[in-house]
């Protein structure tokens, strides 16, 4: 019997609330802490010389005001949607950029993991699949095997 | 019996592999999935190839 294999690269696109799920389950994952913005205060982020920006897809129903803030080994994160419903992962911090990048790949990855679980799972449950086995590996790839009859 | 393996990378990258399915159903499936997540980077499979080729663009290789 063939099989095919497909590839696929999350692009995200949904809700700001339910972004923000994905968001959630990245984060403490990873062990961020949120913090509480306060209008549009700089506090630490201005002594901060570094800074990069990732595109994670687009935000469906959201305003551009929206964002949440998360910190951790004094790199500040924030997940916002731009003027153009962009979301967008934003890493400011003290670090080299490299350093940056690598650490908001990493929380990207993962809310892009949670993004593409999230959808893959409904889709394939909505379509009869039942899960017969999961697991999440060492390596934190999540493996799932589905069958149906 | 269809089976569905599915990873999902530390990236987000999600790696299907469809099993005991017609090739409509396959295909079907695999679309859907891709118009839910995101963008096919790499795609493998058996007939139809080139309708999904026009389709989609991608490239697409033969596995069998």
């Amino acid at each position: 019997m063939p099989c095919t294999f497909v590839c696929l690269t999350p692009v995200i696109i949904a809700a700001w609330p339910a972004i923000m799920s994905y968001v959630a389950g990245a984060v403490a994952t990873l062990g961020l802490t949120a913090v509480k913005v306060v209008g549009e205060n700089k506090t630490s982020v201005e002594n901060q010389t570094q800074e990069i920006e990732l595109e994670l897809g687009s935000v469906q129903e959201g305003v551009i005001s929206n964002k949440q803030v998360f910190t951790k080994d004094g790199i500040i994160f924030t997940v916002k949607c731009d003027e153009r419903g962009r979301l967008i992962l934003c890493a400011k911090g003290s670090e080299t950029k490299e350093r940056l990048r690598e650490k908001a790949t990493s929380l990207a990855g993962k809310i892009q993991q949670a993004y593409a679980y999230h959808k893959a799972m409904t889709q394939l449950r909505t379509t009869g699949f039942k899960v017969v086995a999961e697991n999440i590996g060492q390596d934190q790839e999540i493996r799932v095997m589905l069958r149906r009859s | 019996m269809e089976e569905v393996k599915m990873t999902i990378g530390r990236d987000g990258k999600v790696t299907l592999h469809f099993e005991g399915m017609k090739a409509d159903v396959r295909h079907c499936l695999a679309m859907e999935l891709e118009k839910l997540i995101g963008t096919a980077t790499e795609r493998k499979h058996g007939p139809r190839d080139e309708e999904v080729k026009s389709r989609l663009h991608l490239h697409v290789k033969d596995s069998q």
